[in-house]
């Protein structure tokens, strides 16, 4: 249990760093760690994610108490084709593709720290 | 060992392959990888456009401290100790506002939007590189001296541009280079300035009329192109009516095979480039003025509403500049630094456009043992080959050679070699001009200045505290050896060089006239007997006609005239030949003769509720079609459905030059020669028609296209339902675009749109300046100040342009002038 929260909180404190330097293609290796951490797969993927996500969510609320991000969503969502009643839509991507990036790392990490 | 490490490995692979796969752009969509992170994604777009309510800044390059106030419009009055400091804030200024439309203008001019999009933008680019806009710009900029103050001006123009763009991270761009996957901005310089303000020349001259003509003339015979699309037209209103006989005729060449080659290889670069204007789309633009004699004031009052294609964000930008030597304020061209239409505190100017026909199109004779030499004047002469680069995004630099002769850049070589010449390819001190303009004070100065301006011509109209109100035709207008231009001619004898220029002194102007006003509309600026060729290529006389009508009618005028004459929907040429056609209607049923009675009781303005209007305009189209698509068929042209003609669906210039003869032509043919042949439909083999069997057949092929549209209830056939304005952003996305807005007018009425349709042109600006109190003077225009499509600022002017209604332009002479209550925000900037 220790381990799943040291986990969960260094995979995300380094896809904070990370994404500090706008290197979105690098929240796989903040969620290695997690994965490495934690020598197990399945957790790395869950945890790896949840910490990547959890970092860009930091950005997103600072961004939306700080200018109007609901109008940039309604225009991003518009040119990704949709309507605006689905503005939601890039912010949901956005959690999607970190999720991803930093379970895939955390899943990468786990089975190689099982593996040596 | 392996094995053992064989899930690992899929999973890393699995890693990469995801982040790849979000690195790249899929079709249109931009790489959602970037795009939706917090940090360099769109997220950090939300806030790249606000204003602090005070903020200072401490800057180097600038002198002094300057204070700007941002008004509640957004308009920034900008107070400087001098004028390279204002000029500097000016430029600081459009950047946080406007960068990325500034910086896809200025490739857009340059032919360097490859190194932005890539290899999409190479052949778009290649066609530029031959117009050569930017070496128009160099040459233009190496005849300044170092010391120019207008050079001085526009440099420090760049550097508060550049200034902008050095303060910003790549994280922190605006949200259309989140879009374009772009992180680094070039910086700005004084050739990007001169290359954009030669695009604007390019844009608002540019006509590939002459390859029209050429074919024209092979199909159809010089003397019949002549009588259809003559020069002088047989209803003229020139805005100056009197003046010094001129009667050029249209110059036959022996079109050819290889010929017609080259015009589809011109038209076909122009086309993929986005260089073609397309025929009919809309008319405009209009400026008039009105000495005290006539005002309620006893004050002059000048009005002027430039018309162009709509963009967001605008192409205009409004400012006050205020420095010891200067106090102007009017609209900018986002991306220059310098006043276009506006006033001082003296003296007001607004333009039209003289659409002029200062380009040409000549054939080369190439030398079979050397492709780099042309024969004319008697010889063999060499090219000027310029190696041009072109970068390209995620390529290889491509070297493309452009090859110029005397008469300009070869822009076709399929066929015939074809070059052309434009006033705006010579070096040209525009910019000197306007900033000249910004510091006039009187007609002198203003007069002055205008003898720096040369392309692309301009109807400049004048009116100052003095009372004097005046208008110059000024620019550089050709004058040929032989022949007139309209045709694509040989080049190789040297028989149809330029040989000078109309002497400034001698170009179309007025001062103060005695009936009290003057104005212009894209019509014809001097009468029939002016000693010079200027052009053919001028608007219907409808917009003129009205313009006249009206300032004849009011007296004494008020601004609010001037107000309601720029928002005038009143179709003239439907006053004069309506009538006829429905007079030469029997209805056959009660809903015929329901249309009827709608077009009988209108007053011929084209409002948004109005069914007669629809009903017109859609009659109008029919009825030139019925009477000249069969003449060009039986010449040998196809059409497509829309009634364009196949392959010659745009080519050329703005106003009524689309494939017919021009609306003058049609009225003296409707309201005199009822038995033109032209009215026969070559379709019908046994019966020779009248116009008043094209009438007939018109009017039922509308109100059936019509009911099809509609529906059969003649109340639901209202005007402004069809009739809208379209304001696309300059990346065309759907979201950023604003779209049908329903606007009074058609392309015979000052408040100049299309014929009908959807319109994505028209009144760009519009400003009434009150000579009683300049600070009393309005403006609109149809977008906002701000590029930010999340700031408020981005399209806040269109409902109350949309309406004819304007906000004030504040005119303080100092910072302590303008009323709290108007404050939007203060920004200091100081030296760093």
């Amino acid at each position: 249990m220790k381990n799943t929260w040291m986990a969960l909180v260094l995979v995300a404190l380094a896809a904070f760093v990370l994404e500090l330097f706008g290197w979105w293609w690098a929240m796989p290796i903040a969620g290695l760690i997690g994965g490495w951490i934690l020598h197990n797969g399945k957790q790395g993927f869950v945890f790896g994610g949840l910490g990547a996500t959890i970092a860009w969510l930091v950005f997103i609320i600072f961004f939306a108490v700080t200018s109007p991000v609901g109008k940039l969503l309604v225009v991003v969502s518009g040119v990704l084709g949709l309507d605006a009643s689905l503005a939601f839509v890039p912010a949901l991507l956005a959690i999607i593709v970190t999720f991803l990036l930093g379970g895939l790392g955390g899943l990468t990490g786990g089975l190689f720290a099982q593996s040596v | 060992m392996l094995a053992r490490f064989t899930k690992p490995i899929l999973a890393l692979l699995a890693t990469i392959i995801v982040a790849s796969l979000l690195a790249i752009s899929l079709g249109p969509l931009p790489a959602l990888g970037p795009l939706l992170s917090p940090v360099g994604g769109f997220w950090s777009a939300a806030k790249d456009d606000t204003f602090q309510s005070q903020e200072q800044l401490n800057l180097p390059g600038l002198k002094n401290k300057v204070t700007v106030i941002r008004d509640v419009y957004g308009i920034p009055h900008i107070f400087a100790q001098n004028d390279e400091d204002a000029a500097f804030a000016v430029g600081y200024l459009q950047a946080k506002e406007r960068l990325a439309q500034m910086d896809l203008q200025r490739r857009n001019a340059a032919g360097t939007m490859a190194a932005l999009v890539g290899s999409s933008a190479l052949q778009d680019d290649e066609f530029m590189r031959d117009v050569g806009l930017q070496r128009a710009a160099q040459a233009s900029l190496d005849q300044m001296k170092p010391d120019d103050p207008s050079l001085l001006a526009m440099q420090a123009f760049a550097n508060g541009v550049n200034a902008y763009i050095n303060s910003i991270e790549p994280n922190n761009l605006p949200l259309e280079y989140k879009l374009l996957g772009v992180k680094q901005v070039q910086p700005w310089t004084v050739l990007d300035e001169m290359t954009f303000a030669k695009y604007m020349a390019w844009d608002l001259i540019h006509s590939f009329d002459p390859m029209y003509f050429t074919t024209l003339v092979e199909k159809m015979g010089a003397q019949k192109v002549y009588n259809l699309f003559p020069v002088n037209r047989p209803i003229e209103t020139p805005f100056i009516p009197t003046w010094p006989a001129n009667e050029t005729p249209l110059t036959s060449v022996s079109p050819s095979l290889q010929l017609d080659l080259a015009i589809a290889s011109i038209l076909n670069r122009a086309k993929q480039a986005n260089q073609l204007n397309q025929p009919n789309a809309w008319h405009g633009s209009n400026n008039w003025v009105i000495s005290g004699s006539r005002s309620a004031t006893g004050k002059p009052i000048l009005a002027s509403d430039p018309h162009l294609g709509y963009q967001l964000p605008s192409l205009w930008y409004i400012v006050q500049i205020v420095t010891p030597t200067q106090n102007v304020e009017g609209v900018v061209l986002a991306g220059l630094p310098f006043v276009i239409i506006g006033h001082t505190r003296n003296i007001a100017w607004g333009l039209t456009n003289t659409q002029a026909d200062v380009m040409d199109f000549f054939t080369e004779k190439i030398n079979p043992n050397n492709p780099n030499q042309y024969w004319h004047n008697n010889q063999w002469n060499d090219m000027q080959v310029v190696d041009e680069v072109i970068y390209v995004h995620g390529g290889q630099p491509v070297h493309y050679p452009v090859h110029i002769t005397d008469h300009g850049p070869i822009i076709s070589k399929q066929g015939f070699n074809v070059a052309m010449e434009w006033t705006g390819a010579l070096p040209t001190l525009d910019m000197r001009a306007f900033y000249n303009l910004n510091h006039a004070e009187d007609y002198n100065a203003f007069v002055n200045a205008l003898k720096d301006y040369k392309v692309p011509p301009q109807n400049f109209a004048y009116a100052d505290t003095k009372g004097n109100i005046a208008i110059w035709s000024a620019g550089l207008f050709p004058i040929r050896k032989t022949g007139d231009g309209r045709m694509i001619v040989d080049g190789s004898s040297g028989d149809y060089d330029w040989t000078g220029f109309i002497p400034f002194d001698q170009v179309p102007h007025a001062l103060n006239p005695a009936q009290g006003f003057i104005w212009s509309a894209n019509d014809r600026p001097a009468p029939l007997n002016y000693p010079y060729y200027l052009g053919y290529q001028w608007d219907p006389n409808s917009r003129g006609t009205r313009i006249h009508q009206r300032l004849m009618q009011c007296n004494p005028c008020t601004v609010a005239d001037m107000e309601a004459l720029q928002y005038d929907s009143k179709d003239v040429y439907a006053e004069a030949i309506l009538p006829t056609m429905i007079a030469a209607i029997a209805p056959k049923d009660d809903f015929e003769s329901a249309a009827l009675n709608q077009m009988k009781s209108w007053n011929y303005f084209t409002t948004t509720d109005s069914i007669a209007a629809t009903i017109w305009v859609n009659w109008l189209i029919n009825f030139r079609h019925a009477t000249w698509q069969d003449d060009w068929e039986a010449a040998g042209f196809q059409f497509n459905a829309d009634g364009t003609i196949k392959d010659w669906d745009a080519w050329g210039f703005n106003g009524d030059n689309e494939y017919q003869p021009p609306f003058e032509v049609f009225e003296d043919m409707v309201l005199h020669q009822p038995n033109s042949p032209y009215f026969d439909d070559l379709t019908t083999k046994d019966k020779v028609e009248t116009r008043d069997d094209i009438i007939r057949s018109s009017f039922e092929k509308t109100l059936s296209d019509l009911k099809q549209q509609y529906g059969s209830d003649l109340n639901a056939w209202q005007y402004g339902k069809n009739h809208v304005s379209d304001i696309p952003h300059l990346l065309d996305v759907p979201v950023l675009n604003r779209v049908g807005i329903p606007i009074p007018g058609d392309g015979n009425s000052p408040n100049g749109q299309s014929n009908g349709g959807p319109s994505d042109g028209g009144p760009s600006w519009r400003m009434v300046v009150d000579f009683s109190n300049i600070a009393n003077s309005v403006g609109a225009y149809p977008g906002g100040q701000s590029g930010s499509p999340i700031s408020p600022d981005y399209d806040n002017f269109i409902p109350l342009w949309a309406q004819g209604k304007y906000f004030p332009l504040l005119f303080p002479a100092a910072p302590d002038q303008i009323d709290a209550k108007n404050i939007e925000s203060t920004l200091t900037f100081g030296p760093k």
